[in-house]
């Protein structure tokens, strides 16, 4: 992949490595290190990437695997921020902003793993593509996600 | 909406992240450790600039 394109395809999936980078860092400087970080190794391995499968699966998987070897390299501050995660969704005119942002906040309050199941799970993968990425057997993919599930419709009630 | 439409928005909230390819040297591997002091203090021309 040419540089020019390949600059195409991070701005066309910046929403996603932002999104993931946000659900493993707290601080603003930090986010901004994991995804110029995944900007960085996604370039590196670029040669990796064979158009067998959408760029945007194979950028996921670096990301986590970036994000997770980053967090193990730096000791990062995990997101905490019982304050406000925690708030019920108890006026149904809320915005789907509103929601979203609690949906997020919820999610950033489960361990690493479960984080990056979720979001597979909520952007459509599959069970044996999530245990594919995660290297989580595929079953108990399905038993974490149905755990997980649970979880967040506790914090979000 | 359902959680995976709320979840799919957070692709649009927090602003640009591609001023990075700007400001990082996202290509040059001896320039991206220590991120942050790279970003601050590395003086070698951005590729993209």
């Amino acid at each position: 992949m040419k540089e020019a394109e390949f600059i195409q395809q991070i701005k066309s999936n910046q929403g996603l490595i932002r999104k993931l980078a946000g659900l493993y860092a707290s601080d603003p400087e930090d986010l901004k290190d994991l995804c110029q970080e995944v900007i960085y190794q996604a370039w590196k391995g670029i040669d990796s990437f064979r158009g067998d499968a959408k760029f945007s699966t194979w950028l996921y998987r670096l990301a986590l695997n970036t994000i997770f070897s980053i967090k193990r390299k730096k000791n990062l501050v995990d997101y905490k921020d019982p304050s406000t995660y925690n708030h019920p969704i108890v006026d149904e005119s809320a915005t789907n902003r509103l929601q979203s942002e609690y949906l997020y906040k919820a999610i950033r309050q489960l361990s690493e793993t479960d984080r990056a199941i979720i979001s597979l799970h909520l952007d459509g993968y599959g069970n044996s593509e999530i245990a594919d990425i995660t290297g989580i057997n595929a079953n108990h993919v399905g038993v974490k996600l149905y755990r997980i599930k649970n979880e967040l419709s506790q914090k979000l009630k | 909406m359902n959680l995976q439409d709320l979840w799919k928005q957070q692709e649009n909230t927090g602003g640009e992240i591609t001023d990075l390819l700007q400001t990082s040297h996202w290509k040059k591997g001896g320039h991206a450790y220590p991120l942050k002091k790279s970003r601050r203090t590395c003086s070698t021309p951005c590729l993209l600039q």
